[in-house]
């Protein structure tokens, strides 16, 4: 660990409670740092804090996965074959394209107000990435280790499985870095604007609607350090997983 | 021509053509590569095809490994009871044929793994053949934490690995320093001493396609034809002060002369 690596996190809480005590911004919009941490005090004792963490990875947690499950296969798929790719080439960029929040209320007819509709549109956003790296990684494979594949007599499902495949993994991974990201965002905008019991999403709301600023700014910070540790978590991942990735 | 020291024929290239981009719509748009292309390889020789960038050699060589269909012609490769199948390729660019999620003894063993060898005995296998070709790299590094030389060390041990009596090279010393590849080309003929076969050697530098030669064969350009064969008749191993010796530069200026008069037409 470099010791510079706290210079950053230090200067921020600083400003922070200059701007605070100072008076310069109003308690209204910015509450000091000392109440952000006594609030979340309270939320870990009274129990809703964790509740709410744990509301929101779990939503997460399901969305992403199922949107791994459903985009790498579907990824595979449109990869090896230009014929299919082409025939969904059109929907796809328009898909990708669409941002997820403009279809909340297709989804919440669809799936009602539950955890069901915030998890579909979860997986569904995430899944788009998922599929268009995963493509992108097969139909840019290197085609020499596949000629080299053939050479030693290698059938189309082995260049397939042992070229093809690990050659497309480094952007699959990438793929899937973004995806949880985005993944986190959905669910959180989710949770404010579908309504739900617990989660980060809705406590940030809530307290904005209260003008609890303390919570609110708490309920941000929680949000920003579970993407944060997710980012790192699979930065550390790819690194082991793809060591080979820019090679 | 036909004086030679190798007994049998081993690969016969006969009047192979090759066309490209040839649609039913645009025929006169064809791309014509390579015009009745003949020319055979002994057991334990070595043919350089030698001409300019761009002429077809590596479409050629594909042909041969079976990568791509001739239009016209066909290739013949002699193999007897008990020989494997198969030609060893070299590929020009290393980075782009080795595997990098593979260390350099996974990718040397990967023939075998395709042919369903079980990983203890390929790995063993890849050991013997790192040893008896007297090959010193760490075979549990990653192709990229090697030299480029050892990259293309790995490859030639790879295409060897299956045992093909026929190997093929593309240019594969041509993007590495001019240090590591006068000790690559000596390094290829020690493995060729080692463990002779045909083949058939691709290069794009006159001195090194002569100096590893047993035949060179000069391709025109634009559909490719061979133009000349020549015999280099020395002795192995040739070192490298032997492209500065009086024979050398005989046969270079016969190439040369006939390179030019290809190349004006």
């Amino acid at each position: 660990m470099k010791k510079e690596l706290i210079i950053g996190p230090v200067v921020v809480v600083v400003v922070w409670w200059l701007l605070t005590a100072t008076g310069l911004v109003k308690p209204l919009f910015l509450a000091s740092p000392l109440e952000v941490t006594s609030s979340l005090w309270y939320q870990s004792v009274d129990g809703s804090l964790f509740a709410d963490i744990w509301a929101t990875v779990a939503r997460l947690v399901v969305g992403f996965l199922l949107a791994v499950a459903l985009g790498i296969p579907t990824g595979l798929l449109l990869g090896a074959s230009s014929r299919l790719y082409s025939a969904v080439e059109i929907p796809l960029d328009f898909f990708r394209s669409l941002p997820a929040m403009a279809v909340f209320p297709l989804f919440l007819l669809a799936f009602g107000l539950g955890d069901p509709a915030k998890i579909a549109i979860t997986t569904w956003s995430g899944a788009l990435i998922i599929v268009i790296n995963t493509m992108y990684g097969v139909r840019t494979a290197k085609v020499g280790r596949q000629a080299a594949a053939k050479v030693f007599g290698a059938s189309r499902y082995q260049v397939f499985m042992k070229v093809i495949l690990p050659d497309a993994l480094p952007q699959i991974v990438a793929g899937l870095r973004i995806s949880v990201s985005l993944c986190l965002i959905v669910v959180i905008v989710s949770e404010m604007f579908m309504g739900t019991k617990a989660g980060i999403g809705m406590s940030i709301y809530n307290a904005g609607l209260l003008y609890d600023t303390p919570k609110m700014l708490a309920g941000i910070m929680v949000a920003g350090l579970v993407g944060y540790l997710l980012n790192k978590a699979f930065a550390v991942a790819e690194r082991r997983i793809v060591h080979w990735s820019g090679h | 021509m036909t004086e030679t020291k190798f007994s049998s024929q081993r690969v016969e290239v006969d009047a192979v053509c090759k066309s490209f981009a040839c649609s039913g719509q645009t025929p006169g748009k064809c791309l014509h590569i390579l015009e009745k292309i003949s020319f055979s390889v002994a057991d334990g020789e070595i043919v350089s095809l030698f001409g300019p960038n761009g002429c077809g050699k590596t479409t050629l060589l594909n042909i041969i490994a079976g990568l791509v269909a001739a239009d016209s012609g066909e290739v013949r490769i002699r193999r007897e009871d008990g020989e494997q199948p198969g030609v060893g390729y070299v590929f020009q660019i290393y980075g782009d044929s080795l595997l990098p999620w593979r260390t350099a003894l996974d990718n040397i063993a990967f023939p075998l793994e395709i042919q369903g060898i079980n990983a203890h005995s390929r790995k063993e296998k890849a050991l013997e053949l790192l040893r008896r070709l007297e090959i010193l790299i760490d075979g549990t590094a990653y192709p990229y934490q090697l030299s480029g030389g050892q990259q293309q060390l790995v490859a030639i041990a790879r295409a060897l690995i299956a045992d093909p009596k026929v190997l093929v090279l593309d240019e594969p010393f041509g993007s590495l320093d001019y240090h590591t590849r006068i000790t690559m080309e000596q390094k290829l003929q020690h493995i060729h001493a080692i463990t002779p076969r045909a083949m058939i050697f691709v290069s794009h530098d006159i001195d090194e396609a002569l100096l590893l030669a047993d035949r060179f064969l000069l391709l025109g350009s634009r559909p490719a034809t061979v133009v000349n064969s020549i015999q280099v008749p020395e002795p192995r191993p040739r070192p490298p002060e032997w492209v500065t010796s009086k024979k050398f530069i005989e046969l270079k200026t016969e190439v040369l002369k006939k390179f030019m008069q290809t190349a004006a037409l």
